[in-house]
């Protein structure tokens, strides 16, 4: 386990000793405001240096409304654009000014903001945040701009094949559900952000609130004042979370199967997924992440065989990440040869009805764990990385401590855990199997 | 919890950033500078080298002590950067050079076997060689382990044994707990002494660097192929010349024999520098270097790498089916981390095109005003991002020729003309009529005070840095630069900037369909004027006048282009082939 320092090296600011025996080593201090904004404090050793990171839990699931896939996403670049206090100009000039890394990503479940940089940055990092949460303001002209980037984002990746495979897996497993979309949106959704104006107040207006926001601080900083400045900064802040219900997926009941034909040549490659629970489920959650490597990783029976024995394979790549809400669990391989998806794909279906027989070989059980444990660990290398760590898995259930109760629930888990979740998830009539090949004229 | 690899979002073209890519959550590694979205499945393509599997990139550790015996740990955030590490030459075998970082108390150990070959030691014919010979050595087994069997070694231990393969330098690296250290170090050592060279590993490893040329770079990865093209346009006759992962015909006619022959020929122990940094324990770097000393002891010295010359053509459209079009500008010098114009050149580059930040000019006046694309930035030096960080430049790519180049992520057809432009016109006016201002000296100066900090953020990330100025014969590069670039002023900011920048030397890389008209265009020189997106309704943004203005200024800025042999238009199929 992660011990980033002797205590007796940095005995002037003394922090606590970091838990080894836990996932999330570094001691987590957890404030609420009487608006409902939430404050976690990371005790991690970082001489100078501060992460901050704003975690909002709004994503392209919020994006419910037909029209408005990427929205959330949209919205994220907006958060770039200014006050009628600090202008994007101001913003941008100050941050750079300070040396810092500010950036902000979104996801399915949650957009993120971040800065990182010298420790000395904090006060002004403090109310500059606050400010563009409480004050958001941009005009029409600006907005439209934006749009422009969004659609740049959006064709930077256009030659990639997966961008479409990706989209056409979603929209075939989820029928109801808004992770039937992707989080960039579809392109004919981006071309029209330019006329969503009126609906970007709208959103800011049901999602960015205190109580749907937790900010996360690592490194050095002084825990007291900070807090002060932080209740001084977004205490004003009001509003109440009013999300828009997602719809629930229901129950897939037949198998699925769709396939993109892509215009130039390219690998083929076949995605099989089925649906499974959601990150709240948290024995579901370990077993999900177990059988990711189980299943596809290097040591895995259909990795050794497929990629390394007859080599009919390029790549195999475990799709499942915790989500919110129920997600799909699955392999995305890229096929040497179209001729071979089939055979492929039967491979993985063997494999998975050995693991519904009972067949768990329980070393490997034991290895996987083992690997799981260890990336965790390397993981959380500096400041940033710890924040960053604790934000997105806050994200999936709003508990601070959810990377410690999965690994908790990780510890548990038994080989006929595995047998069971394969039971009971992969069947066929659960499954959806997305296929890409090049269309006829595109290859050369 | 931590994905299982990289590709953690390739269910997310998902996670888009306001300035930057694609970030998974709590991810591990990806190239997120330059890796398509569905990252991890290029596994053989990352960046240009293309030996980087995800997940395995040497990218942590902590805080490290001073060098000094007797000093504290170096609060790095205030002083800055760790003083330079001991190189320990002389005592050991072969020539041999052992480079090591003070011992922390991280629970992480790197150790870094850098040797001084890279794709400059390709022979003719033979490009990619050096790459995939270093590929098949890390990934292929040893002759204890089968491939197989050295990934269920390596599985548990969520080791990370990893090479990056450069033009002058190819860097084997392992990343472990401590607890695991013991396991891990018989078998980096005898992937460089006793790789088992098995042919249906070697197949595999051909097969897949062939595949990340013909389908990956050529079809699925527009950025990088207008990098990559770029690349080889600047260094035509030179070492540099060919893609590090090589040119496709040649790969294919690679046989196991030329790659033994090549291991035994680059990779010996005089071009070797054994590093090593995190929490090792205080024998580990002479034990690996005794080891090491099992290598074939001398080769030939590495190929000379000339000065690079401009020698045109000033174009080069890449002709493909593509729906936007990548561009890539650059020129060839030979600017250094030793040169003492560096922190000039440095403030002068973050002004006009910070890597994914939004305060330079680039950024500001082609993205931010008028929507073309989705970033534009500008680099003094080789560049490929580490990660998802945009703060962590990718170390092990020291070079001793350099390059200035400009990147415009893809732009829609009707604007890739007006946006080149742009680039010309807004680097013109850097030279000419609006020289870096004061202010933007000074923020910039700021920015990097503060940012540099945050390069060498981990144990690994430090060593590979010492590494790299141990080849450039410096020291300290990061707390130098740190601490000239308060002196600076406006004046030697502007003075090194069109010292070094010489606009009619750049050439020009477009890569997309219908390059005939584009080539008519940049010979004709007629008016290319912006399209501003519209809406469902057909209306455009409302645009300040100036802007517009400007606007017209841009939209018949010439191209430079000097007459048809000046404009090469070639068929995607035909690079790297």
């Amino acid at each position: 386990m992660l011990l980033p320092l002797f205590a007796a090296l940095v005995a002037a600011s003394a922090p606590a000793v970091p838990d080894a025996t836990k996932a999330f080593p570094f001691p987590v201090e957890v404030h609420a405001l009487p608006n409902g904004l939430r404050v976690a404090f990371i005790q991690y050793d970082s001489p100078g240096l501060v992460a901050y990171y704003t975690l909002m839990r709004v994503g392209s699931r919020n994006e419910v409304e037909k029209g408005r896939s990427g929205f959330a996403h949209f919205f994220e670049h907006m958060m770039f654009r200014g006050t009628k206090q600090h202008s994007a100009e101001d913003y941008n000039g100050t941050v750079t000014r300070l040396g810092l890394s500010t950036n902000a990503f979104t996801s399915e479940d949650m957009t993120v903001y971040h800065l990182y940089g010298p420790a000395q940055a904090l006060p002004t990092i403090i109310e500059y945040e606050a400010d563009r949460f409480r004050n958001l303001f941009y005009d029409e002209p600006a907005f439209r701009t934006e749009a422009g980037a969004i659609l740049g984002e959006y064709i930077k990746s256009a030659s990639n094949p997966e961008q479409k495979m990706f989209e056409k897996m979603v929209e075939t497993a989820f029928t109801r559900h808004t992770y039937g979309h992707t989080v960039i949106g579809y392109l004919k959704d981006i071309e029209n952000m330019p006329s969503g104006f009126e609906y970007s107040r709208e959103f800011f207006r049901r999602y960015y609130t205190p109580d749907n926001a937790t900010i996360f601080v690592a490194g050095d900083f002084d825990k007291a004042a900070t807090l002060a400045q932080i209740e001084k900064a977004y205490g004003g802040w009001s509003g109440r979370l009013d999300a828009v219900p997602v719809p629930r997926e229901p129950k897939q009941r037949q198998s699925r199967r769709a396939q993109v034909d892509w215009d130039k040549p390219t690998l083929p490659r076949i995605w099989i997924t089925w649906h499974t629970a959601a990150a709240s489920d948290l024995k579901s959650a370990a077993v999900a992440n177990l059988l990711n490597a189980y299943l596809f990783g290097p040591t895995s029976p259909l990795y050794q065989s497929l990629i390394l024995g007859r080599q009919t394979v390029d790549s195999m790549v475990a799709t499942y990440n915790d989500r919110r809400d129920p997600n799909l669990f699955g392999v995305l391989m890229r096929v040497k040869d179209a001729k071979n998806l089939r055979t492929v794909e039967t491979s993985v279906l063997r494999e998975i009805k050995n693991l519904a027989g009972g067949r768990v070989d329980a070393k490997r059980l034991e290895a996987v764990r083992s690997n799981l444990r260890y990336s965790n660990t390397m993981a959380l290398d500096k400041a940033d990385s710890a924040a960053v760590t604790l934000a997105v898995n806050t994200a999936l259930t709003g508990d601070v401590d959810y990377l410690n109760r999965e690994f908790a629930a990780l510890a548990q888990v038994q080989p006929r855990d595995l047998q069971e979740f394969a039971k009971s998830h992969f069947m066929d009539l659960n499954r959806t199997t997305v296929t890409l090949v090049t269309a006829k004229g595109g290859g050369r | 919890m931590r994905p299982l690899n990289a590709f953690a979002l390739a269910l997310a073209v998902a996670a888009a950033c306001a300035q930057q890519q694609v970030r998974p959550p709590a991810a591990g590694q990806a190239d997120g500078g330059t890796r398509p979205a569905a990252g991890a499945v290029d596994t053989g393509g990352s960046g240009d080298a293309g030996v980087s599997p995800p997940g395995t990139e040497p990218h942590k550790g902590a805080l490290v002590a001073a060098g000094a015996a007797d000093a504290g740990p170096s609060p790095r955030g205030g002083t800055g950067i760790a003083p330079p590490p001991r190189v320990m030459p002389g005592t050991l075998p072969a020539g041999l050079q052992l480079l090591e970082l003070p011992a922390t108390q991280n629970a992480i150990v790197n150790v870094q076997l850098r040797f001084r070959s890279g794709a400059i030691d390709d022979p003719r014919g033979k490009a990619g060689l050096t790459s995939l010979t270093a590929r098949v050595m890390t990934e292929g087994g040893t002759q204890a382990l089968s491939a197989k069997q050295l990934l269920e070694a390596l599985f548990p231990l969520a080791a990370e044994l990893d090479v990056r393969v450069d033009k002058e330098m190819t860097t084997f690296s392992a990343r472990v707990h401590k607890d695991n250290l013991g396991k891990l170090l018989p078998i980096l050592t005898d992937v460089l002494l006793h790789p088992r060279w098995d042919p249906a590993e070697f197949r595999r490893l051909r097969d897949a660097a062939v595949n990340d040329i013909e389908k990956r770079l050529r079809q699925g990865d527009d950025e990088n192929l207008g990098k990559e093209s770029l690349s080889e346009l600047m260094y035509r006759g030179h070492p540099y010349g060919r893609l590090t992962l090589g040119h496709a015909s040649e790969l294919k006619s690679l046989g196991l024999q030329d790659l033994q022959q090549h291991a035994a020929r680059v990779f010996t122990a005089d071009r070797l520098t054994v590093g090593v940094s995190g929490g090792y324990p205080p024998s580990l770097g002479k034990d690996v270097a005794q080891a090491m000393a099992g290598l074939p002891a001398k080769s030939q010295p590495p190929a000379a790498v000339p000065e690079q010359g401009p020698h045109g053509p000033r174009f080069l459209l890449v002709e493909k089916l593509a729906d936007s079009t990548a561009i890539s500008i650059g020129l060839p010098y030979d600017l250094s981390h030793k040169d003492a114009d560096w922190p000039a050149m440095s403030v002068a580059r973050s002004a006009f095109g910070e890597h994914r930040q939004f305060n330079g000019r680039l950024m500001q006046r082609l993205r931010e005003a008028r929507g073309l694309n989705y970033g534009d930035y500008a680099y003094i030096e080789h560049f490929q991002q580490d990660g998802f960080d945009a703060a962590t430049a990718q170390t092990g790519r020291a070079r001793q020729q350099q390059d200035f180049t400009i990147w415009l992520r893809p732009v829609r057809d009707e604007n890739r003309l007006f946006a080149v432009r742009a680039a010309l016109y807004e680097l013109s006016r850097s030279l000419k009529e609006e020289l870096f201002s004061k202010e933007e000296v000074e923020q910039s100066q700021g920015f990097l005070d503060g940012y540099i900090l945050l390069f060498d953020q981990t144990d690994a990330r430090k060593l590979g840095y010492a590494l790299d100025d141990q080849f450039g014969g410096i020291s300290s590069f990061l707390a130098t630069w740190r601490s000239g670039l308060r002196f600076v002023t406006p004046d030697q900011v502007n003075s090194a900037w069109r010292k070094w920048i010489d606009p009619s030397k750049l050439e020009i890389v477009l890569a997309g369909k219908d390059m005939a008209s584009v080539k008519k265009t940049l010979l004709s020189g007629e008016p290319t004027p912006i399209r501003y997106q519209r809406d469902a309704t057909g209306k455009t943004p409302e645009k300040p006048p100036a802007q517009l203005a400007t606007d017209k200024e841009i939209e018949k800025f010439p191209f430079g282009a000097q007459g048809d042999s000046d404009v090469q238009v070639v068929p995607v199929e035909k690079m790297f082939e």
